[in-house]
């Protein structure tokens, strides 16, 4: 009895492995495919590269769209670089190994 | 017997579990190994993709290359790594799988920026990333085209094209080299009185009886000669030049519309033989009413408008009127804002390659007295770059790009390494020849990419790796040019200029990774640089 009873705790325990295995295999496909749909989707700065906010105030007193007035300027990672990063995707530790952390 | 009983089962459920655990930790090895390998497989697609975009914006933008460089217009990437796979081994991971993965996109902020002849920094590319090292190969060239030359004042004996005029004031012209000649393209009319004076031609004129006299009114007409071209008709209801010969008769010549001839049309080689007896993918009959395509006639001759037909040259006032079966070339230039022509017969095949050539704008030299006739122009060649993916099945020569060959060395020492390389399954005798306990070592991983032509971009003709064009975000990949065998240079990625000797081969360039096989000693993967695996790396000492 107590044989099985061990025997069980075991396999539980291979079981619970198993699961956990094919969790991280699943995890990692499927998150780094809704990482990369989600950021293919993400908002960019439509005018990345040039002023993606002015000061109305002082528009009122220059003109709609002086560059003196920006402020905020935008770089153009704002733009679709943001969206199409190739390096957007990092896999998910499987902390198989101990990190000496 | 009870208790004899009682005996045998002790202990069956633990070895029911050894072996059910056993069989458990052998599937869930092979799970992690295919989920690493999918799970590279994915991540490299997906880079390979989101590569290939960044590029071609990055490029168009003018964040990569010079501001206004059309060569990622479209951008076609591939990757081939060998990448570590999990294995059984105790300390670590030597086993490497070889993933290659394409990828292209385009990006239409320059998509129809003209592009100027000469800038080769316009001209396509295709990258390749070989465990790292980027190989970008252009896939065209620019290149000068003589396309006729005048006869006058040829010295020696007077080529049979200048029928005979090769006098200080002929009008006539020949092939610089070899090449589909059409005798009669032109007919060329002029005052006698002018053109003895701007051409010095008194062959066709009659000095003596007066010709050249002011106000004589006699005039001069010759037929010349100029380059023939080969442009390519479409089966399609846009094409109205389109004949076959069977549904849509070909027009007669003289006439208008007059081109080649059905059978010209449609050899295929252009051997001057016809139909599937010639060759059998030539279409013949019936076959030649749904067939793609057919060459179309082309004539070395200017019809853009900037030529008026009666104001030649800058004193002549000949006429000019095309005779010849084609059509002649419109090549407008990028600079015209008003009243532009449309260009017409741009891409024609000038150097016999079977294949087309783009005409390049503003690059047209045309004869100053006929005003027609066109001597020289720039091309862009899309048969004369590095790689040549134009290939087709009638080619000859090794096919480019990427060969079947890989090969795998184990170091010994320097400049000495050992060529890894499994023979048959059975030997002699059918004796089995592997063995489970051996192990390669593998320190180089050397493929073959077979270029099309020598370009000079990666080796100069002096023999060494070419420094120009290159810079430190993309240096040459070329480490060392030929004698790729030899000790010094058997690590080194290396092109062979000559692969056969005798140069009948365009070059090959071996690629030479260096992988790290610590030979299965304990060694810990360095990833903190690596943003693919981000396994946790043990610390200890």
């Amino acid at each position: 009895m107590l044989e099985f009873a061990f025997c069980m705790v075991v396999l539980f325990l291979m079981m619970y492995g198993l699961i956990m295995v094919f969790r991280w295999v699943g995890l990692d496909l499927g998150q780094r495919q809704q990482a990369h749909d989600t950021l293919l989707r993400t908002d960019i700065v439509d005018s990345y590269g040039g002023c993606a906010s002015f000061d109305a105030a002082c528009e009122a007193i220059t003109y709609a769209g002086d560059p003196a007035c920006c402020i905020q300027w935008s770089t153009e990672a704002d733009g679709p670089l943001r969206q199409i990063d190739p390096y957007f995707y990092r896999p998910t530790r499987m902390n198989a190994v101990w990190d000496g952390s | 017997m009870m208790s004899k009983f009682k005996k045998h089962v002790r202990a069956q459920t633990a070895m029911e579990l050894a072996v059910f655990g056993g069989i458990l930790i052998f599937v869930v090895s092979v799970i992690v190994r295919q989920a690493m390998g999918a799970s590279y497989a994915q991540n490299q697609y997906l880079k390979a993709m989101r590569q290939a975009m960044s590029t071609s914006f990055r490029y168009s933008e003018g964040l990569l290359g010079t501001g206004d460089d059309a060569s990622h217009n479209t951008t076609s990437i591939l990757f081939i790594e060998d990448r570590l796979t999990a294995d059984s081994a105790k300390y670590g991971a030597i086993d490497r799988t070889p993933y290659i993965v394409s990828g292209s996109a385009t990006h239409s902020r320059n998509l129809f920026m003209p592009v100027q002849a000469g800038v080769d920094r316009n001209l396509p590319v295709f990258d390749m990333f070989i465990n790292g090292k980027h190989f970008p190969f252009q896939l065209a060239r620019f290149k000068s085209v003589n396309l006729a030359q005048s006869c006058r004042g040829f010295v020696g004996t007077c080529p049979a094209e200048c029928k005979g005029d090769c006098s200080a004031g002929s009008v006539q012209f020949f092939p610089p080299s070899p090449r589909p000649w059409e005798s009669n393209c032109v007919q060329y009319t002029a005052l006698c009185e002018e053109t003895c004076l701007t051409s010095g031609c008194t062959t066709c004129c009659n000095p003596g009886a007066g010709d050249c006299a002011a106000g004589s009114g006699a005039t001069f007409e010759a037929r010349i000669g100029c380059a023939q071209l080969y442009g390519i008709m479409y089966n399609h209801d846009g094409f109205v030049e389109w004949c076959d010969g069977v549904g849509i008769p070909c027009p007669s010549c003289p006439g208008p519309g007059c081109n080649f001839s059905a059978d010209e049309r449609f050899d295929l080689d252009r051997d001057g033989f016809f139909g599937v007896l010639d060759n059998p993918d030539e279409p013949d009959g019936a076959q030649r009413e749904t067939f793609a395509w057919q060459w179309y006639s082309v004539l070395g001759v200017d019809e853009t408008e900037e030529y008026p037909p009666f104001v030649y040259g800058e004193m002549n006032s000949g006429s000019t009127d095309l005779i010849g079966r084609g059509e002649g070339i419109v090549i407008e230039s990028i600079d015209c804002e008003e009243d532009c022509d449309e260009s017409r017969n741009t891409s024609v095949d000038m150097d016999g390659d079977l294949k087309r050539e783009h005409i390049m704008a503003d690059t047209k030299v045309v004869d100053g007295t006929t005003g027609v006739i066109l001597r020289f122009t720039y091309v862009m060649d899309s048969q004369d770059g590095d790689l040549d993916f134009s290939r087709g099945d009638s080619d000859v020569g090794p096919e480019p790009g990427l060969t079947r060959t890989a090969r795998m060395y184990a170091r010994v020492r320097d400049g000495t390494y050992l060529f890894i390389e499994e023979d048959k399954l059975y030997g002699d005798g059918l004796q089995y020849i592997r063995t489970t306990q051996k192990k390669d070592r593998i320190d180089l991983i050397e493929r073959e990419i077979q270029l099309s032509n020598d370009t000079d971009r990666f080796c100069d003709s002096g023999g060494n790796p070419t420094a120009a064009g290159w810079s430190i975000s993309i240096p040459n990949p070329v480490e060392a040019c030929n004698n790729c065998s030899v000790a010094g240079n058997i690590n080194l990625t290396c092109m062979d200029e000559d692969p056969a000797g005798d140069g009948s081969r365009p070059p090959v360039i071996f690629v030479r990774s260096r992988v790290v096989d610590r030979h299965g000693r304990k060694w810990i993967t360095e990833t903190t640089s690596d943003p693919y695996v981000e396994f946790a790396a043990p610390g200890g000492p």
